[in-house]
């Protein structure tokens, strides 16, 4: 049941559960779904981590040293802005970071640029680098288990998910520019590990396998549909699932690797494709549409603790919808794949076969799928289509062209 | 990147800190062997493009190419744009005083390009008969007219004659082939004042004559003679080019005024001869300094010649000198007695000469940033806020770092 109470500017709540944070630290930020203001990745190595904001201006880079044994390295970090329009400029120093957990994500405006560590919650203007919101985590508090954040479409609010309340999920929600936490919405949810999502439009909540109709201004909504037994997280709950952009389809996949696609005006299933051999074994790792044509594409999953050697088998499936027909399927070392804004390439980060070494796999959609790989990881997509900025294995910024496959920059990582 | 920062005085300190970097890092020609690099590079006046020359180093059969490149520094997400395969052994590349045109060549040819639309217009090309290509210079020093719509160069048709051709871009015609007499020595050059008034038979016959020249008239009166007896061994106009500085091989000095060319100082700047590999020279854009580098000398000498005052800073000798757009810093290559170059040395001049070291060669400033763009150890091109001391960009060389491998 979602229970939706407004507290407004008020920030109290007298919650006394127990701290759970800590034991979820393990499992988040390996991979994250898109939104459609973020576009976020992680290295490997953690030396890096960026995000690239929807219109491409801004890039966000967090630096971290690395010790010789490449473990994360406990001091300061910095979190730098690139203009990428100006990238002879030095990028404006935002504040020192550690964390290389640090979830970075832009407001679709470009305006705002927010980084959730073990601190707490940052926001920063990306004009001029002040703060527009600073929450420090709190022990004890609902606010010490933030797990992740995402803006409204207009980019005037923030929301964050936390697991404060063991029967369920907190999504506090800000006004930005006024600091204000405008709401704190529940969402009952039987399983500890289950996600929150929001559709694009922030007027519907998907917790656990019920979907809910959402105002968070006025705190009103009720239950509108219900996903089908089996279509709901398990084990590691990093299956995959998203709203499309622009039609009222959301895409998610159940335990047995059935992808299915809702109508979200109905919340009944529309279509479904039935993974058809036995190899997709944990899951199905990330899906993603296309923007104009009726085009799904979606990767297997991997075990988080055998990164590259689990995706020996992995398998990126390219499905029309609407013709209910297999559109391309290839064998892949890749994961959390995702088209390009003008659907022309699909973009997978993952490993290169044998070494696991981190790598990129792109796939021509106009050339009959044809495969180029490149070194690296944590790919962000230009919205120009043309270019994708990764972390290189040497810890720089690597801005490549994808039509040619040629970088076209390289920006080094500039430490605290 | 930076490796030291340390006063002027510490000189062995520098050297070694210095081969501990080529030792580590190398330089431009230290490749994989079949990975592109850079090879050579250009920055237009404006600071906006680079040129560059990029080489593959493995494939015998490539050995003889290479290509020219522009990058475009106000449109960095673009990829650079491909000019024109070129002969490995390319030299010279020049932008035009209006950056629409880049010129590049070797001792052999000339060859000059639309930055705008990468057309090629001009191409003149000249051999001595069944001589191989390089072994005699016959093209030298090509250079723009004041107004970008000409450009010359020395053409040395047999072992005595020369001659200066002109040649106007628009039209690709050649509009005047001007006699510039009779030298023995097939190195010798005509170097041109900036505003293509005066040219000073640079190597020539001694005492060395300045004449007027004109697109018009060709090389006419001789309008001043250059004092010293000895050979030169450099020799460079400032910027609007008031002055001229001029060092002959015995390590003396001078600075002329251009208008009357009287001298206005001279000076016994170097110890020891300069010998005929000579100097390398640059004038501060404000103010009164030259610096000089000579070879034989562990010392880099920066010479205020309205103030008689001189600067030494102790270091090997150095090549590739210039300042800044403001003069705060002191650019060069540092080389070896072996002309190895050992990685780039910044003077800060406000700050008592502190040194800074970076890696690479080829340094240039740029003209309106703290910005220094060299050729970084990979062969790529890195541009560096040296005003911050952090490598701001790197501009890979084109083609290679392409995803080749394929899973």
């Amino acid at each position: 049941m979602l229970d939706l109470r407004s507290s407004l500017n008020t920030g109290l709540m007298a919650l006394t559960l127990m701290l759970r944070r800590a034991f979820l630290g393990s499992f988040v930020f390996v991979v994250f779904a898109l939104s459609p203001a973020v576009s976020h990745g992680q290295s490997a190595q953690g030396t890096v981590s960026i995000a690239l904001s929807s219109d491409g201006r801004f890039l966000a880079a967090l630096v971290l040293p690395v010790s010789e044994a490449h473990y994360f390295v406990i001091r300061d970090g910095a979190l730098r802005l690139y203009d990428m329009l100006d990238l002879l400029a030095p990028p404006k120093l935002l504040s020192a970071f550690y964390d290389a957990d640090t979830e970075l994500a832009f407001s679709p405006n470009g305006e705002y640029l927010a980084a959730l560590d073990e601190r707490g919650l940052f926001v920063f203007r990306t004009s001029d680098g002040s703060n527009a919101i600073e929450l420090k985590r709190k022990r004890n508090g609902w606010t010490d288990s933030i797990q992740t954040i995402s803006f409204s479409p207009d980019s005037a609010y923030m929301r964050g998910i936390t697991t404060y309340d063991k029967d369920g999920m907190l999504l506090p929600i800000w006004r930005i520019e006024t600091r204000e936490l405008v709401t704190i919405a529940r969402a009952d949810t039987p399983d500890f590990f289950t996600k929150v999502r929001l559709s694009p439009d922030w007027t519907q909540i998907l917790a656990y396998d019920q979907v809910f109709d959402f105002d968070f201004e006025t705190g009103t909504g009720g239950l509108i549909g219900t996903l089908e037994f089996g279509a709901y997280p398990g084990y590691g709950d990093d299956r995959g699932e998203l709203f499309h952009e622009r039609r009222p389809l959301f895409a998610t996949a159940t335990h047995d690797c059935i992808v299915q696609l809702y109508d979200t005006r109905s919340w009944t299933v529309s279509k479904s494709w039935d993974h058809p051999d036995s190899e997709c074994e944990y899951g199905i790792g990330s899906v993603d549409f296309s923007r104009a044509k009726p085009w799904l594409a979606f990767t297997d999953h991997p075990k988080y603790w055998q990164w590259c050697e689990s995706l020996k088998e992995a398998r990126l499936v390219v499905w029309n919808y609407q013709e209910d027909v297999l559109v391309f399927e290839a064998a892949t070392h890749a994961s959390n794949s995702r088209f390009t804004p003008d659907d022309r390439f699909i973009v997978a980060s993952g490993c290169r076969a044998g070494d696991g070494d981190a790598q990129i796999s792109v796939w021509d959609t106009e050339s009959d799928f044809a495969f180029r790989a490149y070194p690296g990881s944590s790919p962000q997509l230009h919205p120009n289509s043309e270019l994708m900025v990764t972390i290189g294995h040497d810890g720089k910024i690597w801005i490549w062209n994808l039509a040619l496959g040629t970088p076209v920059a390289v920006l080094p990582a500039i430490p605290s | 990147m930076i490796i030291s920062r340390i006063g002027r005085q510490r000189s062995l300190l520098f050297l070694a800190l210095i081969f501990a970097l080529t030792a580590s890092g190398g330089s431009a020609s230290s490749q994989a062997t079949d990975s592109p690099f850079i090879a050579r590079y250009a920055l237009s006046h404006n600071g906006r493009f680079v040129a560059a020359k990029s080489v593959i180093a493995a494939d015998d059969s490539e050995a003889n190419r290479a290509s020219i490149w522009l990058y475009d520094l106000q449109n960095l997400l673009s990829p650079p744009r491909f000019l024109a395969d070129v002969h490995r052994q390319t030299r010279f590349m020049e932008f035009s005083p209006n950056d629409e045109y880049l010129a590049v060549g070797l001792y052999s040819e000339v060859r000059v390009f639309s930055v705008i639309d990468g057309r090629e217009l001009l191409r003149q090309s000249r051999f001595f008969p069944m001589v191989p290509i390089l072994t005699r210079a016959k093209l030298v020093l090509p250079s723009f007219s004041p107004d970008s719509q000409y450009i010359q160069f020395l053409n040395f048709q047999n072992d005595d004659e020369r001659v200066l051709e002109i040649w106007e871009l628009n039209s690709g015609e050649q509009i005047k082939i001007v006699p510039a007499g009779k030298y023995r020595d097939s190195s010798k050059t005509l170097l041109m004042s900036p505003d293509w008034r005066q040219g000073v038979a640079a190597w020539g016959d001694k005492p060395i004559a300045v004449q007027a020249f004109s697109i018009e008239y060709g090389i006419g009166e001789v309008l001043g003679r250059l004092s010293d007896e000895q050979a030169t061994v450099g020799d460079a106009f400032n910027d609007d080019g008031s002055l001229f500085a001029h060092a002959t091989w015995g390590g003396g000095v001078e600075v002329y005024d251009t208008a009357t060319w009287s001298p206005l100082n001279s000076i016994q700047l170097h110890d020891t001869p300069c010998g005929d590999l000579g100097v390398s020279f640059a004038f501060s854009h404000t103010g009164s300094r030259l610096v000089s580098s000579c070879q034989n000398e562990d010392r880099i000498t920066v010479w205020d010649y309205e103030n008689d005052a001189i600067d030494f800073i102790t270091v090997t000798q150095a090549i590739w000198l210039q300042y800044s757009s403001d003069d705060t810093y002191l650019i060069g290559n540092p080389v070896n007695y072996g002309k190895n170059k050992l990685g780039i040395a910044v003077w800060n001049t406000r700050q008592d000469y502190e040194i800074s070291v970076y890696p690479g060669a080829a340094p240039t400033v740029h003209p309106h940033e703290n910005l220094m763009l060299a050729i970084g150890p990979g062969g790529d091109i890195w541009i560096w806020h040296i005003e911050l001391e952090q490598l701001q960009l790197i501009l890979p060389a084109p083609a290679s770092q392409a995803a080749k491998w394929s899973d």
